[in-house]
């Protein structure tokens, strides 16, 4: 595409876009994910938005900080990461509902910080390749990595800018056996910096509004 | 591509290096075909060298997990690169052990 046919897309654009890969992305996850672990998965999106470090504490629990996240780098026109976020709590319930481990502890094993890290991998393929479908351009991803940290530092690691950058953060519902909570995927810097319309739109289903 | 192909003929060259290594290891070019294949693969697929080399890697095992087939193909056409573990009680590919 020309550059001169190139239009800025505004931020309501970019949510619709987000809004249609995220609905995809899911629901080709907890298809996978359902038919490889034990459990039936559901996903439901319940909040797409931009955001900055100080809306941190109202997005996130502050009583209950500590996070598992399965982080992602992404290289190409724009570099940047995006993860897959969820309390530590929320992260064992998930895992070892997958698992279906009877055991209730909050901790997870190393065999099961592995199984998190493939989860988390899943479901972020699924978004990136919606992504890289509908918008037709070329990226890379390195391995994901598992952090466990507070989010505060977290956001603050993976946004090496100034602190008021904003990144585009998706909240999803999971239900999982008898469990229901909230697990996020956060985009720092490449979709914020995506300037062009999309291309391939026409490629995935429309939704109702 | 040209530097690719430069990697890949590196790759190649240095395959007996991959055969001391105590894991598998399989290396596909853009194609999906197989261009390294160490000794440890062999030893635990109980397919040659000769066989797997210039194999479409889909075609060397067809009943390939949906799981890791996404893979594969997020890879070689996305760049997405993923992490399959067997934690989550699959089978990645039917290897055995020689007792």
């Amino acid at each position: 595409m020309s550059r001169h046919l190139q239009a800025n897309i505004s931020d309501k654009q970019k949510q619709k876009i987000l809004y249609q890969m995220t609905e995809l992305a899911l629901l080709e996850s907890a298809s996978l994910i359902s038919s490889l672990g034990h459990n039936q998965v559901k996903f439901t999106v319940d909040l797409i938005g931009l955001k900055n470090k100080n809306d941190l504490d109202k997005l996130f629990n502050p009583d209950h900080p500590d996070m598992f996240a399965v982080c992602h780098q992404v290289e190409g026109p724009c570099t940047g990461h995006i993860i897959f976020l969820l309390e530590e709590k929320s992260a064992s319930i998930f895992t070892k509902a997958v698992l279906n481990k009877k055991d209730q502890m909050l901790k997870l094993s190393e065999m099961e910080e592995e199984a998190l890290v493939e989860l988390g991998n899943i479901i972020v393929n699924n978004f990136l390749s919606n992504y890289v479908h509908i918008l037709d351009e070329s990226i890379s991803t390195d391995i994901p990595i598992l952090k466990q940290q507070k989010y505060a530092p977290l956001v603050d690691e993976l946004n090496n800018e100034p602190v008021d950058k904003e990144f585009y953060i998706v909240r999803f519902a999971v239900e999982i056996a008898t469990y229901n909570f909230f697990a996020h995927i956060l985009w720092f810097d490449h979709f914020c910096q995506l300037d062009r319309e999309p291309t391939g739109l026409h490629k995935i289903v429309p939704i109702q509004e | 591509m040209q530097n690719m192909s430069r990697q890949l003929d590196t790759l190649m060259r240095d395959s007996t290096l991959f055969d001391v290594i105590n894991s598998g290891l399989i290396v596909l070019n853009h194609k999906g075909e197989v261009v390294i294949w160490n000794k440890w693969m062999v030893q635990h697929s109980f397919i040659d060298t000769n066989k797997a080399l210039k194999q479409s890697f889909l075609q060397l095992f067809p009943e390939l997990t949906k799981r890791l087939q996404t893979a594969v193909s997020n890879a070689l056409s996305l760049h997405l690169s993923s992490i399959i573990s067997a934690r989550l009680g699959q089978s990645v590919l039917p290897l055995y052990r020689n007792e």
